[in-house]
């Protein structure tokens, strides 16, 4: 990782927010104050040493598996999943969190009948069974002293950590999934099982959409509030002209069970895209002017957020940042005696792992925060 | 072979690939692509050498004084029966190999994202015509369909080169109920040895 040699330590009472993306791929990873830390997601450059989060802790010389407290994620699509068994291989100390939905027993016989293995693509499916692999090593592990997993479930209103004996106080919440995406994803789980490939070409299993498990969090470090869109969409109700209220957004801006404090941070929900947006979370879970970070995503001819997105999220907050552009880089092969094979092919890459870097007092709400942008990261309004 | 390859130079021996129900797709063109250069030795004419197995062929597959150790005079089988003399094959050199995701089709091209499986080479997005695929290609074509990708040079037996991409469908077999059950029961038991309820 590339790094301006002036990074220093966040100081126990700072909060920091880091949003990884390096245009096909999500990590966050939060300093809670006191030296601990917390993962959401990950993401890595391809053929990297580590997953983002790990590889910028072990640069600034954290040691994952003593400070990082908890690894949460979010859902199971390939581009905010990979690395995520390293990450909980290294962070050896850390409470695993993921909605119920990803350890289901559905999910879990999905993966077990695409074992087969590929050599390129870290699929969901591997990095599943990479998570699974180490809580079964945990269990057997009785230097642990636990009795459990060291595994927590998210789900829609439920608070899944409170540190209020030091300062700042440091309190994490889950808004989503509820009960009707949690019972959605089991049904689409077994439709995928006994539809599976018959003679066909060998496909990667892939998560359904919208992203009914997608585990959003509040986080209020002392007097500072994140909110942690994930890729949460809206889903459309059965007649399909209204958005499903039991579901989705809609679900969480309805709940009268979560925290209300408004956040000032938001890592935008779904790269920016209007699936993943709802006025009511500016007006509702938002405080005024607030701090919108997001990560690209760039499949194929998908590339998000688009105009009208970017044009969107730049009237509704105060300060807005990407992690890297949307448009993709030229990709000129180092071999000239393969260009050819890419003749008409429009070949494009990732322009890199982009980071954004905020960070400021979590006790005093006076002070402002302070944004670095790395390699590829830039204002929205630039990108 | 199953014919799910688009090759656009070929220059391959025909029947140079195993028994197609034997192996995969990825398998046979694994094979066909990687198959290292098989030095045989030359055979030569079985005319006056002294090495090799069938040193003491006769034109006719008649019988030739031969002492062996024991004392007993070595058979010669006929012509007809004499393996085939083996010459150099033709080989592939890999330049780039990728791995390949259908991500996206179109109405007469996929986009599809290709991971480097030989070097350090970046994670690429690209558009793939229907016209590099063959019939069985096509039919295979789905949104997260897996394929190889391979870029090299196939040199000849006579060690004209090549330039070859090579695009090859993985295939799974036909999943049956019983998998299935049996999926299910392997996710009971790692949720018993988790010790999370079923």
């Amino acid at each position: 990782m590339n790094l301006d040699s002036t990074i220093s330590l966040p100081s126990s009472e700072d909060v920091e927010l880091h949003v990884f993306g390096p245009g096909y791929g999500e990590s966050l990873l939060i300093h809670t104050g006191q030296g601990r830390w917390l993962i959401v997601d990950s993401c890595r450059k391809a053929k990297a040493a580590a997953p983002a989060a790990i590889e910028w802790l072990e640069h600034i010389g954290v040691d994952p598996s003593q400070a990082v407290t908890h690894i949460i994620a979010t859902h199971w699509h390939d581009d905010h999943i990979r690395g995520l068994g390293e990450t909980l291989e290294r962070c050896t100390n850390a409470t695993f969190v993921c909605s119920n939905a990803l350890l289901s027993k559905e999910l879990l016989a999905l993966t077990e009948d695409a074992a087969q293995p590929l050599m390129g693509h870290a699929s969901g499916v591997d990095e599943i069974r990479r998570v699974v692999a180490e809580l079964r090593r945990r269990k057997k592990d009785q230097s642990r002293k636990l009795v459990g997993l060291g595994l927590e479930y998210a789900s829609a209103d439920k608070r899944l950590h409170l540190q209020d004996q030091v300062v700042p106080t440091c309190e994490v919440w889950s808004l989503s999934p509820s009960s009707a995406e949690f019972e959605l994803s089991l049904r689409e789980f077994a439709r995928m099982l006994r539809e599976g490939p018959r003679n066909a070409a060998k496909p990667v299993v892939r998560p359904p959409k919208p992203n009914d498990t997608a585990v959003v969090l509040w986080v209020k470090v002392g007097e500072r509030v994140l909110l942690l869109g994930a890729d949460l969409e809206e889903r459309r109700s059965n007649s399909a002209s209204t958005p499903a209220v039991d579901c989705g957004w809609t679900a969480i801006v309805s709940s009268n069970a979560k925290p209300n404090a408004p956040a000032e941070v938001f890592k935008v929900a779904h790269h920016g895209s209007q699936t993943g947006h709802n006025e009511e979370i500016w007006t509702r879970l938002l405080g005024s002017d607030p701090l919108a970070l997001l990560t690209p995503f760039r499949n194929g001819k998908c590339l998000l957020p688009n105009n009208h997105d970017k044009a969107r999220i730049l009237q509704l907050s105060g300060e807005a940042y990407i992690s890297s552009p949307v448009s993709a880089k030229r990709y000129k092969p180092k071999e000239r005696t393969v260009s050819w094979a890419y003749e008409g092919k429009q070949p494009t890459i990732s322009r890199g792992m982009g980071h954004i870097y905020a960070r400021t007092s979590a006790v005093d709400s006076t002070k402002n925060w302070e944004i670095q942008l790395f390699e590829g990261a830039l204002p929205l309004a630039n990108a | 072979m199953t014919g799910n390859t688009a090759v656009l130079h070929q220059f391959f021996e025909p029947g140079s690939i195993g028994d197609p129900d034997e192996c995969t797709d990825s398998d046979a063109a694994e094979e066909r692509l990687t198959a290292p250069f098989v030095a045989v030795p030359e055979v030569g004419s079985s005319r006056g050498k002294s090495s090799g197995a069938w040193t003491n062929f006769t034109p006719s597959g008649s019988e030739e004084a031969s002492p062996t150790a024991g004392g007993t005079r070595a058979v010669t089988p006929p012509a007809y029966l004499r393996r085939p003399q083996a010459g150099p094959r033709a080989h592939f050199i890999p330049l780039e190999k990728r791995e390949g995701v259908v991500l996206e089709i179109g109405d007469e091209e996929f986009e599809a994202r290709l991971v480097d499986i030989l070097g350090e080479e970046p994670d690429v997005t690209a558009t793939f015509s229907f016209s590099d695929l063959s019939d069985d290609g096509l039919r295979l074509l789905k949104v997260g369909a897996v394929f190889y990708w391979n870029v090299g040079y196939s040199v000849s037996p006579f060690g004209q080169r090549s330039r070859v991409a090579d695009l090859v469908f993985r295939r799974l077999p036909a999943r049956s109920s019983s998998d299935v059950a049996s999926a299910i029961k392997r996710a009971e038991q790692i949720r018993d040895e988790l010790g999370l309820d079923n």
